[in-house]
């Protein structure tokens, strides 16, 4: 059985080889399934329709008057689109995956800046602290008792 | 222009570097306060205040970086579409807790902090504590806050919540699995996500709804809540 499976992966696998020993080379962690990857055009083609999402959202925020960040209001249009299927979700898949996947490293940046404010953080981290630590918990136990309580029991 | 162009990139590459090594550092000791962004950021920081870089320099880069928070605030649009099929009978009460949670969120986090003297600033960098980093600093930059307390604070909250969430809900009753999914979603965000995900598949859906949704009702309600406590002459 083995014998039969190898040459026929071998024969078909010569164009895919690099992906291969990309996939491994990444394959560190056992547990991880490994990222899917595409091609690299449709890439940019999901990256277009998310900046297309953007640029509808952003215009639709400010010429509406909508007290909302163009991004936000993007996001609910592309899950609108995707729902009323104007779009298959592989036309926004491939970036769309990639960006989430390594969003955390996109607000490392904005965090950085965090080393102009080091006065204020010196006067006020405890009201800081506090406050994220009430509001936090605060929002825990709302949520989770409110949806049991409303929620069609289950 | 040339020597601009290589600051740049320079910084680029520090700060994908920096956040690979703490990404490995983080898998290695499994310690959940070792969080990346936030080891990446003190790292960066130390880095150069040591060097006697300024952060103006630094950005020059770091905002190539920044720039696609946009079309990956958009990208949450497609777990929101995967996700809203599973919740099905229950989205009416997942809007309406996710509303009131949205509320309670801004309010306690404003209302502790205008209570502990906090200044005006600080207040308005707080209200965005429960959504998403990348609209969290959307928000607070909208807001009048500071968007880098703003991702820190959403930050360390995260990790507080992905902790303390699972054992405070079982203690205070909640046993519905969507429910606990959500209410990790919503204080915890992304790392809340990730613990979601953890406990099982509905649980995660939940958490990836109420990322999407409770950053659509903050972004409405924050400008409300901060213009009801300026009237109230709360923010100074």
């Amino acid at each position: 059985m083995k014998e039969e499976d190898s040459p026929d992966r071998d024969g078909a696998g010569s164009a895919s080889a690099p992906e291969t020993v990309a996939l491994e080379l990444e394959g560190m962690e056992p547990a991880a399934p490994g990222p899917r990857r595409y091609p690299w055009w449709r890439y940019a083609v999901s990256l277009g329709v998310l900046l297309a999402c953007l640029l509808a959202g952003s215009a639709l925020a400010s010429y509406g008057r909508l007290p909302l960040p163009g991004s936000v209001l993007g996001m609910l249009l592309l899950a609108a689109t995707l729902h009323l299927r104007w779009l298959p979700v592989a036309a926004v898949e491939p970036a769309a995956d990639l960006l989430l996947r390594h969003m955390a490293l996109l607000f490392v940046p904005a965090g950085v800046g965090l080393m102009l404010q080091f006065d204020l953080l010196r006067r006020e981290w405890l009201p800081i602290v506090l406050a994220s630590a009430a509001s936090t918990l605060a929002v825990l136990v709302t949520v989770g008792w409110l949806q049991q309580r409303l929620e069609p029991d289950a | 222009m040339l020597r601009e162009a290589v600051q740049a990139l320079l910084a680029v590459g520090a700060t994908v570097g920096t956040y690979a090594l703490a990404g490995r550092l983080y898998r290695r000791l499994g310690y959940v306060f070792l969080h990346p962004v936030l080891v990446s950021i003190v790292a960066l920081i130390l880095a150069l205040e040591a060097l006697g870089v300024s952060y103006a320099a630094y950005d020059r880069g770091g905002r190539l970086l920044t720039f696609f928070l946009g079309p990956a605030v958009v990208a949450l649009g497609l777990p929101l579409h995967r996700q809203t099929g599973e919740i099905g009978r229950k989205a009416k009460a997942v809007l309406v807790s996710l509303l009131v949670g949205s509320a309670v969120g801004i309010l306690s986090a404003c209302g502790v902090a205008v209570l502990l003297g906090a200044s005006p600033e600080v207040v308005r960098s707080l209200a965005p504590r429960s959504v998403t980093t990348p609209i969290a600093i959307e928000i607070a930059k909208r807001a009048g806050g500071l968007p880098s307390l703003s991702a820190v604070v959403v930050i360390l909250s995260g990790v507080f919540g992905a902790v303390v969430g699972p054992p405070l809900l079982r203690a205070v009753g909640v046993r519905s699995r969507t429910a606990t999914g959500l209410a990790l979603g919503a204080a915890a965000h992304g790392v809340g996500t990730a613990r979601a995900v953890e406990e099982g598949e509905v649980e995660a859906a939940g958490a990836g709804i109420a990322i999407g949704l409770m950053g659509v009702a903050t972004a409405v309600l924050v400008p409300l809540a901060l213009a009801l406590l300026a009237w109230l002459g709360a923010l100074g």
